[in-house]
């Protein structure tokens, strides 16, 4: 293993301290949509690591399972937590931004499957979009509300500032990965510590958002 | 491929332009939730404030509406009675039907003459709301007088006041401090000589006490003082703050200094 192998496997340990943290505070999390959330990263953890194993024992699949499985699950778990926490007027955009990215990953498996000429992911490009614009509605209902002089203490917060800096900060790596690396691989390879670092701090966010959560209950 | 790249860079700069304004915005955000956290606690500690000084207000009402209610009784009620007692003593000594006990009666008929007068001054001074009725230059030339009609020490009051009236429970807390720091210096600072000053303008009063007295050491009083703790009180009530100066073998000095725009 090389170093970049080693703090590449170190994001891995930080899903699982995430997780920990959120069984941890278990008791506390409150509305109880939240138990959820750790649950959610407990899969999210699973899932890696079988990626990782299967990718260092040449087994096939992996690539299928964060297509089909791991990368859905992230977003459609995230609309849900905004469906959650934006206030109810929001609800239906919510549902139909959803509804938006279901349909993009399906045009995208179903119907542009053998395109030739798009040369980045269609439903992650939308699943980003989706998720930049709910937290921008977020942001500002929030901004909007008594909520502001308490932000630290609200969990969301953290995870949705950790997810859409990841996201966003990610998205030219993740979307056209395959281009990216035949294009240029010098870009390729220092969009991966890019990626690395975001992913981090995602993950510290997280934590930040479950222990400041639990300082808000006593 | 060359194009390909250019359009890779492009579009990578572009979502760095994005995630760059995002995090331009979060910081917009965290220091516009400072900002609303500030006001918020400003907003909190007015209420409070007001809370305090409401609650002060209907604890003088209530204490004045008692006094009055007192007095009224003292002189409605129990002086009544008295004048009739002593007037059936007259009427007794009078009648002369027991001469041997004539003495008696005049020494009881005495008593409860004096008795109905020192009644008929508590009532007055029950009944009457000096602090309301009078200025508090005139108020504390009051406790001057006072205290200078003890012979006990000398009281130099000097007064600057403009046209402004103090709210009744600014008056009432400065003539008690007043009372409080004579008090203090007669019995437990032996002073000669005692400074009033007082100077009222458009935006504050500005109270000056001080005395010749033996002094003392602030750090081991202020923290046993009942006085002193209780004139420091009063003044934060209302908005104040106090300013005690006291050495051994230099005197006291207390200085008050109460806003007049935080609760006018």
């Amino acid at each position: 293993m090389n170093t970049f192998d080693i703090i590449q496997f170190g994001i891995k340990i930080m899903e699982g301290l995430a997780c920990i943290t959120g069984f941890l505070c278990w008791a506390r999390l409150y509305p109880k949509f939240w138990r959820i959330f750790p649950i959610y990263l407990l899969i999210i953890f699973c899932c890696e690591f079988a990626g990782w194993y299967m990718t260092n024992n040449a087994i096939k699949g992996s690539k299928l399972m964060y297509q089909y499985f791991v990368i859905p699950l992230e977003f459609l778990f995230m609309y849900f937590l905004y469906f959650k926490n934006l206030p109810k007027y929001f609800s239906k955009i919510t549902v139909g931004l959803s509804l938006v990215y279901i349909a993009s990953f399906f045009a995208e498996k179903l119907l542009l499957k053998n395109v030739k000429w798009l040369w980045m992911s269609v439903s992650y490009s939308v699943g980003c979009l989706v998720l930049f614009i709910l937290a921008t509605i977020y942001f500002l209902s929030i901004h909007q509300s008594e909520k502001i002089i308490t932000y630290k203490k609200e969990i969301f917060f953290w995870v949705t500032l950790g997810m859409v800096l990841f996201y966003v900060g990610t998205f030219p790596y993740y979307a056209m990965s395959g281009v990216l690396y035949k294009a240029n691989e010098g870009l390729y390879n220092t969009y991966s510590w890019i990626s690395i670092i975001l992913n981090y701090i995602m993950y510290s966010f997280f934590i930040t958002g479950f222990l400041c959560y639990r300082q808000t209950e006593k | 491929m060359l194009q390909a790249n250019r359009e890779i860079i492009v579009f990578i700069v572009a979502f760095f332009l994005i995630l760059i304004a995002f995090i331009t915005g979060v910081l917009l955000f965290i220091t516009q939730a400072r900002k609303r956290k500030i006001d918020h606690q400003k907003e909190k500690q007015k209420i409070n404030e007001e809370h305090q000084m409401e609650l002060l207000q209907t604890q003088i009402e209530m204490q004045t509406q008692t006094m009055q209610y007192i007095g009224r009784e003292i002189h409605d009620n129990v002086g009544q009675k008295l004048t009739l007692a002593s007037l059936y003593t007259q009427q007794l000594a009078y009648e002369n039907k027991a001469p041997q006990i004539n003495d008696k009666i005049e020494t009881i008929s005495h008593i409860i003459n004096e008795s109905l007068v020192e009644l008929r001054q508590l009532s007055k001074s029950l009944t009457d709301d000096s602090i309301a009725d009078n200025d508090i230059t005139a108020l504390l030339q009051q406790e001057c007088d006072k205290v200078n009609n003890t012979k006990k020490c000398s009281v130099n009051f000097i007064s600057y006041q403009k046209s402004t009236t103090l709210p009744y429970q600014t008056k009432s807390i400065l003539v008690r401090i007043v009372q409080e720091f004579f008090q203090n210096s007669i019995k437990h600072a032996g002073c000669k000589n005692i400074y009033v000053s007082i100077n009222v303008n458009d935006n504050a009063v500005l109270l000056q006490l001080k005395d010749d007295g033996k002094g003392f050491d602030t750090s081991i009083v202020n923290s046993n003082g009942i006085g002193l703790n209780n004139m420091k009180k009063r003044t934060e009530l209302i908005g104040g703050k106090f300013y005690l100066e006291s050495k051994v073998g230099t005197g006291t000095k207390l200085n008050i200094e109460i806003p007049l725009s935080k609760h006018q």
